[in-house]
């Protein structure tokens, strides 16, 4: 018997030695380390690659400029956690970052759901974290050290209604009903209802809305009913597979309404242009970021065109908003002189960013604050339409294309 | 009136191509009982094969089924031989769950090995037929949609003159209501195990030719017919061809309906209810001749 | 005394031992939150598994659908917590019984559902949840926000609120709930219902055969796995702070409580834990590794060790575990009663002064076309030995199976101690008294010999102990006292006949069915088991026999009943129907006309 004992008790010891492995933290005194939340594998690991570039390119830069002046040039680590677009692991990669990596900020997490628990870590350790997540709610906490410099679904869903009300004016022609088909996730639910609100605010009928199930292989159904109503606007809000399919059936089932939206998503990847050619023309977008904003803010180009040589493609949305909050994290350290987590908190809250020419202002906006939220008030959407396989900015007029038009309406070169 | 024709004109049409990947479960599960969870993943790896003929040699999808079917016929048997045999071998029970958690296994690990080699990437081929269509009084139908249907009359009339009149197909399904008996009959079990597997799998091959000119790419398709696939064939009749063939009609247009008087989504819930209604209420199915 | 002691201690040390890791590893890591996050997935996991296993790899019925049960916990807890201010703790509780009842309500018609035919129905019920939660937004005018999800609000330092600031006091939570579930699967294990779910587990048929009301089993282990699975939803909810339907009642979810418990060590008690401490960690490696280079890495490991296991070591970690801390031993069973010292079987009484024991009339029963039995009648009174003899294909095993209930009769009756027969399941019929063996043995093949007789004589017995104490004696009677501890698979198949019969002797029954008991025994084991045969005849038991040999048959029975095509055709004292011509020509001539 005890021999017995004995060897459990052996056994069990070995099993607890194991799952001990814990290799210690190597932390630099002077580097300041910066931690990434993004889903590097999964279903939306390419976003996760194109942020890790984005990054990976001002990073670089940085440190080839001399590293963070007020801190003795102290270079800049980024460390990369993968969150496979969960939520639970969101929030253990968020942990891992700040307990063993011991990073000095955080910057998270593309999916609201994951963004939303992952920040909450964030907050419980008082580390910063700025997030990229358009999900409302993410600064509506009270919590002081989540930040937010870009459009929430609001500010977006109120950009493109405002959007298209104002294009269609400039051509003529108005949109007296709509129906909105989104995919049934948390984002599709959360951006449908905001964009049917500022419809109905517009004056604009709303036949209905619906949330189809994300990935359905058939959605003839959806359309069939849609061009019962006869709509002048279809918004759709899908990721890519359910956008190609939506767009294709309307096709099929001739569905041509006056104007053709998406609330972002799929509609404004490039594999979407690349697949839909010509069904594609027409369609408006709200977007955080699109190239074109290059146009108006030459320096905007440049770096854009630096990030193709780099990796053989442009910035898109999202890898855009990773690289404000990276710059507004280095704005905020030069400041801060400290990366004691307090102070460069502080110093986040603190920031005001007006100049356009500010590497922070890789979104540009009319100005660069944090109100006691943890948002950017000022931050805005654009409307984009794609004209001929390429995305045109048309609105706000600030920052929209000089010499492009809108094209309306959705189909137009075909009919 | 319109409306709910177009709903279950192409509600028949997309159920045409789920009948296709139940007629390819039917094989392995409604016969042999062997609960495929890789049926999906086949069909996944079948489309991928589709794939990158297309890129890289220009071969039409419709052809493909040349090249891929007899791939995946291999791939079918080797993967009967070398894991499900050996489990049916030693499993008493008709249906045992052993071979429903392998197959698991298995689907995980090839979905996950095609996302590691191929990426999450939504890929897409675009060819002459993919956004065709043609009206039939008023009603709008989308070609290569038609083609799925076609196809599947024409599988499902295979299909069924193999299993009834041949003596392989009468061997598989001897095997399939009793392993031993079949065995002491004679009946090489795991050959013919491997064929039916095989056949399955090849079969994929057909569906992924169907699918591929409508329908993305991406190493998850599979588990979004795989459920959908387990109701047409219990719904049909486990081991009836014609069964599954109209059980995969009947779900498109069910949920073509559903999706049109509610939401889509419903739709969902709906087969799901019908697929336990179907075990309590006629666990035979429509069509089946199985008596329990 | 010793055996069960030794078991009882290791177990117990298991136990204690299992939950030492985590705390031990915890004293080790100090307060690295991340390692201590990882642990409480390890343990979150484990508790999901044992409280799957439950059902799973006690019940014999896997659900893949248990995810549905978790969500139901996390978001009844949390909606009572959000809109009624009822701390968690009691939103748990709560959260469970109505998990329980759920489960319970949908498990209990699908368990006549074969196997893998189940999975398949909880899958549907599961995703049915998940679907029908993403689409609500508000439930009795309580908002849940479906797809979108349903926000716990983070208040600090809560206790009494089931809310911690740092995971130390998750892990201690995750810690005692793990202690509570282990300990439950190890009671269960060796109660009552851990005996008739093992051996409903091997053969729901024999169980049912011997009075054991597998449903009713199931139920019970359906009902407690619900509840704890539920609990858990709820520390879900408190630790991650945001549910929704997509995630908590996913079918990733139901597939990984499946597979750890698979991997670890399915109906095992620490199985679970096992599958937990390999499978997590190995997910967090591959991530901490590779973070973003190689997608989907720690899934191939899942679903190849699933394969591997599943071919080659179907019994998981735990059996290996074992085999490397104990061995098994033949214990002698100790010291039993001499075969005098008590009544083994009921006295040679009648019911109603004389009347007949069974009494079977005008019973008749078709399979599709074919003729199984045809208005048969005859009687049996009590403490006589009929015998019914009868070419293959003649019916008997057939009315075996109409007079036990394991068929219907399409005509007729069967009349037991003067009652009629209607629709009594197998097992009601053991209950009052009718008890037989089957032609194939069907011992339950994982338990040992001793366990497989306790199954029998546990629905009367006061208690697990004086069960065993039944089944010493019985096995002893059968001759199997020396081979108490050996697994079934490994008994020889006439030492399987005795077990058989030991068992059916458990039941008590007033009437007991042989079925061809010699078919398949060697020359050498035959004379042993006719003298247990004309043992069990000595002691006054009702018999009606089964059999092919007829040297035996005429030896033991009173009476013969000859059964041809499904009818009798004769009937009378042994001597006297085995030289009968008409029976002759049937029985023997049939075959010696034709050859």
């Amino acid at each position: 018997m005890r021999h017995g004992m004995l060897r459990i008790a052996t056994v069990l010891g070995l099993v607890g030695l194991a799952t001990m492995w814990n290799p210690a933290p190597v932390g630099a005194a002077d580097e300041v380390r910066i931690g990434v939340v993004s889903p590097m594998t999964g279903p939306t690991a390419k976003f996760g690659q194109a942020q890790k570039n984005a990054l990976t390119m001002a990073g670089d830069d940085v440190n080839a400029a001399g590293g963070i002046r007020s801190l003795g040039g102290a270079k800049i680590k980024l460390v990369f956690g993968d969150t496979r677009g969960e939520a639970d692991t969101g929030v253990t990669e968020t942990e891992r970052l700040i307990t063993r990596e011991k990073v000095h900020a955080l910057i998270g997490a593309f999916q609201s759901g994951v963004g939303f628990p992952s920040s909450a870590m964030a907050e419980r350790h008082q580390v910063p974290w700025l997030t990229f997540g358009t999900f409302d709610k993410i600064t509506e906490r009270g919590f002081k050290y989540v930040f937010r410099a870009h459009a929430n679904d609001t500010i977006k869903a109120r950009t493109l209604i405002e959007g298209l009300v104002a294009l269609g004016k400039r051509a003529s022609q108005s949109i007296g009903s709509a129906v909105i088909l989104a995919e049934n996730t948390e984002w599709g639910k959360s951006v449908s209802d905001k964009q049917r609100g500022f419809l109905e605010k517009a004056g604009v009928k709303v036949h209905f809305v619906e949330n189809y199930p994300y990935a359905a292989p058939d959605l003839t159904s959806l359309i069939v009913k849609a061009k019962g109503v006869k709509p002048d606007l279809v918004v759709a809000d899908s990721y890519l597979g359910d956008a190609l399919l939506i767009t294709r059936q309307m096709h099929e089932q001739e569905l041509r309404p006056v104007a053709y939206a998406a609330g972002g998503g799929g509609h404004v990847q490039p594999d979407f242009l690349k697949n839909m050619a010509k069904l594609s023309d027409g369609i408006l977008a709200a977007t955080m970021w699109d190239a074109a904003v290059g146009k108006a803010v030459p320096w905007i180009a440049k770096e854009n065109e630096r990030h193709v040589a780099k990796f053989g493609a442009p910035f898109t949305e999202d890898s855009a908003g990773y690289y404000q909050a990276f710059q507004i994290i280095v704005d905020a350290l030069e400041r801060a002189k400290t990366t004691s987590a307090r102070e460069l908190r502080d110093a986040i809250a603190a920031t005001s960013i007006t100049d356009v020419n500010h590497k922070a202002m890789f979104l540009p906006y009319k100005a660069l604050r944090f109100d006691d939220t943890g948002q950017n008030p000022f931050a805005t959407a654009m409307v984009v339409q794609i004209q001929g396989g390429k995305f045109r900015l048309l609105y706000p007029e600030s920052i929209a294309e000089p010499d492009a038009r809108v094209v309306w309406p959705y189909l137009a070169t075909t009919r | 009136m319109r409306g709910l024709a177009q709903a279950v004109t192409s509600g028949l049409l997309i159920g045409a191509v789920y009948g296709l990947i139940a007629l390819g479960l039917n094989i392995v599960f409604g016969t042999m009982r062997v609960v495929n969870f890789a049926q999906g993943t086949l069909l996944m790896a079948g489309m991928f094969m589709t794939y990158w003929l297309w890129e890289l040699g220009g071969v039409h999808p419709y052809i493909s089924p040349l090249v891929t079917a007899p791939l995946l016929f291999g791939l079918g048997f080797a993967v009967q031989h070398l894991f499900v045999s050996p489990l049916l071998a030693r499993e008493r029970a008709r249906e045992p769950m052993s071979v429903l958690l392998l197959t698991l296994g298995l689907a995980l690990v090839l979905e996950n090995v095609a996302l590691l080699f191929f990426s999450a990437d939504f890929k897409t081929v675009t060819t002459d037929v993919s956004m065709q269509t043609f009206k039939i009084a008023g009603l709008i139908v989308s070609v290569p949609r038609l083609v799925g249907l076609g196809a599947m009359v024409a599988t499902s009339l295979v299909l069924y003159l193999f299993f009834m009149h041949t003596d392989l197909g009468r061997a598989v399904r001897a095997t399939g209501q009793d392993r031993e008996v079949a065995r002491l009959m004679g009946i090489n079990d795991f050959r013919i195990y491997g064929v039916a597997y095989g056949l399955s799998a090849a079969m994929m091959g057909i569906a992924a030719a169907v699918l591929v000119p409508f329908f993305y790419i991406h190493p998850g398709v599979g588990t979004s017919f795989l459920l959908k696939a387990f109701v047409i064939v219990v719904l049909g009749g486990l081991g009836s061809m014609p069964g599954a063939a109209l059980g995969g009609l009947l779900v498109g247009v069910i949920e073509g309906a559903v999706a049109l008087w509610v939401q889509a989504a419903v739709a969902q819930i709906v087969l799901f209810a019908v697929f336990v209604a179907i075990l309590f209420v006629r666990p035979a199915g429509l069509l089946g001749v199985e008596r329990r | 005394m010793t055996r069960l002691s030794a078991s009882v201690g290791l177990a117990l040390l298991s136990i204690v031992g299992a939950a030492l890791v985590p705390v031990a590893t915890r004293a080790l890591i100090g307060d690295d939150d991340y390692w201590l996050q990882v642990l409480i997935w390890v343990m979150f996991f484990a508790y999901l598994s044992a409280a799957w296993n439950l059902i799973g790899g006690f019940g014999g019925q896997y659900s893949i659908g248990h995810a549905g049960l978790l969500g139901i916990g996390a978001y009844t807890s949390s909606l009572l917590y959000v809109h009624a201010g009822v701390s968690p703790w009691l939103g748990m509780l709560a959260g469970g019984c109505l998990a329980a009842v759920v489960g319970g309500a949908i498990g209990y018609p699908c368990f006549r559902l074969r196997g893998a035919f189940f999975s398949l129905v909880t899958i549907a019920f599961a995703e049915m949840l998940r679907v029908g939660t993403e689409l609500t937004d508000s439930l009795f005018g309580l908002p849940i926000n479906g797809v979108r999800g349903f926000l716990l609000p983070v208040a600090g330092s809560r206790p009494a609120d089931f809310q911690f600031v740092g995971k130390r006091g998750y892990y201690y939570v995750m810690l005692g709930l793990l202690v509570i579930i282990l300990t439950v699967g190890w009671l269960v294990k060796r109660s009552r219902l851990g005996y008739y779910l093992a051996a409903i587990r091997d053969d729901e048929d024999a169980a049912a055969a011997l009075g054991v009301h597998p449903a009713r089993a199931k139920l019970l282990a359906m009902v407690l796995s619900s509840f704890f699975t539920a609990v858990g939803g709820t520390f879900y909810a408190q630790l991650i702070g945001f549910i929704t339907p997509t995630r908590t009642m996913s079918l990733d979810f139901s597939v990984q409580m499946v597979v750890m418990p698979v991997l670890g060590g399915i109906g095992t008690v620490l199985g679970p834990l096992w599958g937990a401490l390999v499978l997590v960690p190995i997910g967090e490696v591959t991530r901490a590794l590779w973070g973003g280079s190689l997608q989907g890495v720690h899934l191939i490991i899942y679903g190849a060790l699933l394969m591997l296991v599943i071919l080659r070591w179907p019994q998981g970690i735990d059996p290996w575990l074992r085999g490397l801390v104990a061995r098994r031993r033949e214990t002698p069973v100790a010291a039993q009663p001499a075969l005098g010292d008590t009544p083994l079987v009921t006295p040679r009484t009648s019911p109603d002064g004389g009347e007949a024991l069974l009494r079977v009339d005008g019973l008749s029963r078709s399979f599709g076309g074919a003729v199984g039995v045809r208005d048969l009648a005859f009687e049996v009174a009590p403490g006589e030995v009929v015998g019914i003899i009868g070419a293959n294909g003649a019916g008997k095993t057939t009315v075996f199976n109409l007079i036990t209930g394991a068929l219907a009769a399409d005509g007729g009756d069967v009349w037991f101690a003067g009652r009629r027969l209607g629709r009594e399941t197998p097992d009601a019929r053991s209950r009052l008294g009718i008890a037989r063996t089957f032609q194939i043995v069907r011992p339950f093949i994982g338990l040992t010999a001793l366990e497989n007789v306790m199954v029998a004589a546990l629905p009367r017995a006061a208690s697990v102990a004086e069960a065993r104490r039944e089944a010493g004696r019985w096995l002893a009677f059968a001759g199997l006292a020396h081979r108490a501890g050996v697994i079934a698979s490994g008994l020889s198949t006439g030492e399987r006949k005795r077990l058989e019969l030991a068992r059916a002797l458990a039941t008590r029954p007033r009437l007991l069915l042989l079925d061809e008991v010699t078919g398949g025994v060697d020359q050498r084991s035959l004379p042993g088991l006719v003298r247990l045969m004309q043992g069990i005849r000595a002691e006054g038991l009702t018999l009606l026999v089964i059999e092919h040999n007829l040297r035996v048959v005429t030896a033991l029975a009173d009476r013969l009943v000859v059964l041809h095509l499904g009818e009798k055709i004769r009937e009378g004292p042994p001597q006297a129907v085995v030289t009968d011509p008409a029976v002759v020509d049937v029985y023997v001539g049939a075959t010696v006309a034709r050859g």
